[in-house]
This record gives C-alpha cells, structure tokens and sequence, in this order.
C-alpha cells in the first residue's frame, strides 16, 4: 500500500484546521497505521476525531478571548445604543438628511448610506480599538504593533460586514423584521471582528511557540 | 492539603501507557498500549490531547525524534514521564488503593 492511498483530503483537513506543528506527529501516526492495513474509514474517523478534539482544546485555551469579545461586546452595542439616541448624533444626522436632500435620487440615498456607514464604522472601530487595547493590557502583550494589527483586523472585518449588513437589512429583510434582524446582524459582526482581531494573533503564536519547542 | 492537580482516567492510562512502553513510547505504541490493555477503542487526537496536558502539568516531557518512510517523513514524538509525574502516579496509586479497600460492593468479583 503506498502513501499517496491515505485519504489526502482527510489529512488536509487535519493539516489546516489544526495548530501548525501540533498536527506533524500525529499525521505520521495516522499514516503508520494506515500503512499497516487500518481501512479509510478508520483514517478519516481518527482525523475528524482529532480535529474536533483540537478545536476543544483551542477553545479551552482562549476562554479569555471569547470572554473579552463578548463581553466587549455588549459593551460596544449598549454604548453606541446611547449615543445613537443622543441629542448631538441626532442633530448630525439631520443636518446631514437636510443637505443630501438637495441632490436627485439615487444620489441622495447613495450620500446617505455612505455617510451612515461611515460613521457607524468610525465608531465600532474606536470602540473596539479602546476594548483590544485593554484586552492586551490585561494579557500583558500590548505593543503598538499588535494593537494596530488587531485593530486593523477588526476594521476590515467591521467594514465589509457592515456594508453586508446593510445590504441584506435593504433588501432582504422585511420592514417590520428590520430593527430586531439589524440588530442581531450587528453584535454578531461586532463579536466576530472582535474574537477573530484576538484569536488570529494568538493562533499564530502558539503555532509559533510549537515549531520552536 | 497541598494543592494539586488530580490526573483524569484517561491521563492515568496515558502515564501507565508510558511507563510500560519505556523508550518506545510515541504516539502508535501509546495508542495500541491503551487499546489492548483496556479493550476499547481510543482517538489518537485524545491520546496527544491527554499527552499535552500532562507536559503542561510538569507530568511527562517530549521529545522529536527520527522521521521514517512509512511516516511520509513526519517525525516521531517520543514521550516520557518525569520524576514529578512518577510521584503523582505513585501517589495516584496509594489515594485509589485507599478508596477501593473495604467496599463490599467490589468484592466478590462480578456484581
């Protein structure tokens, strides 16, 4: 039996879902067997077992990131709640419909969408940047540079989901769904850009800390 | 009472595994060391999942080893317990001895 007849496709999974430098041993282990007459069936179900086991671990191992992106979380929805319903934002954005009215339609709506985005990208992306510098003050890894690679994660992932959002909100969502869909469309980009902008650097140095060990 | 970490099942079948194996002991002979001497079947991702978190814990250390054909030239990671972990198995050891003796519901062989 030759080595090219052990499920690639399993061992590629394995290879990319798990840590680089954990995942080595046990693929030479999963291969040894294999070649030792264990069937495809047992080589894929000792992959996903493994890949599922190291998914738990991972999690296991970064509790405080999810802990951080949730709770920042709330954090960032109830105080962007406040101010969007804050008399300064309201009288910005009145001035602003006032002025975009003057234009013909499309390119009012266009003004507007692009300015609402604007705006609620600036402040998602100030909110997070206050929370990922906290977070890395409180795992004692802040440097500049780690803040302004997280923050610029959680921007990128802020402004493409917001546009997403914004899209589906216009015209998939029905109007009376709209309030309750947007909001849950929004904290879960807020969580998502928060825990990947965390969870991204950290992969990368255990990964890192396993190559060099 | 000190502080300690208590070993799970699992983990003390790990360390016993090792402590049989001696020098031979990776992953493959760890596996089939733990399937033959209790009879079930194991993932070999639980085996290194209990093996990392007994080095964490001090229990057990690892080294890379050699990287053979029949591998696909991954290396082998080579697995040995320390003197810390073979005072918690001992210690392991004397705790259950204690637990099991005198319950007649163990005694007498099959319930």
């Amino acid at each position: 039996m030759s080595c090219s007849q052990a499920p690639s496709a399993a061992t590629w999974l394995l290879k990319s879902l798990t840590p680089r430098g954990k995942s080595e041993a046990l693929l030479g282990d999963l291969l040894e067997e294999f070649m030792r007459g264990r069937s495809a069936f047992w080589y894929w179900r000792q992959a996903l077992a493994a890949i599922i086991v190291s998914f738990g671990q991972e999690l296991g191992c970064r509790w405080m990131a999810i802990g951080f992106a949730t709770l920042w979380t709330a954090v960032v929805l109830l105080s962007l709640r406040h101010i969007y319903t804050g008399p300064h934002i309201r009288h910005l954005f009145n001035a602003v419909f006032g002025w975009t009215s003057r234009f013909p339609f499309p390119m009012s709506a266009v003004y507007v969408a692009t300015f609402t985005l604007s705006v609620l990208v600036a402040l998602q992306t100030m909110a997070g940047l206050i929370g990922l510098g906290i977070y890395l003050l409180t795992t004692r890894s802040f440097t500049l540079r780690k803040l302004l690679r997280t923050a610029s994660i959680a921007l990128v992932i802020v402004f493409i989901g917001n546009i997403f959002v914004a899209a589906s909100v216009m015209f998939a969502v029905p109007a009376h769904h709209i309030r309750f869909v947007g909001s849950i469309l929004e904290s879960t980009l807020v969580f998502v850009s928060l825990l990947v902008a965390v969870w991204i650097p950290s992969v990368e140095n255990s990964g890192a800390k396993s190559i060099s060990a | 009472m000190r502080n300690r970490s208590y070993l799970g099942p699992f983990e003390l079948m790990a360390m016993l595994a090792l402590m049989r194996l001696g020098d031979n002991a990776y992953g493959v002979p760890i596996f089939r060391e733990i399937e033959q001497q209790c009879g079930r079947q194991v993932a070999l991702g639980s085996v290194y999942a209990a093996l990392e978190r007994l080095e964490a814990k001090g229990f057990v250390d690892s080294d890379i080893g050699e990287s053979t054909p029949e591998r696909g030239g991954r290396a082998k990671r080579y697995f040995r317990i320390t003197a810390k972990g073979l005072r918690e198995v001992r210690e392991m050891q004397w705790a259950l001895k204690k637990m099991w003796r005198g319950l007649p519901q163990l005694e007498g062989g099959a319930a």
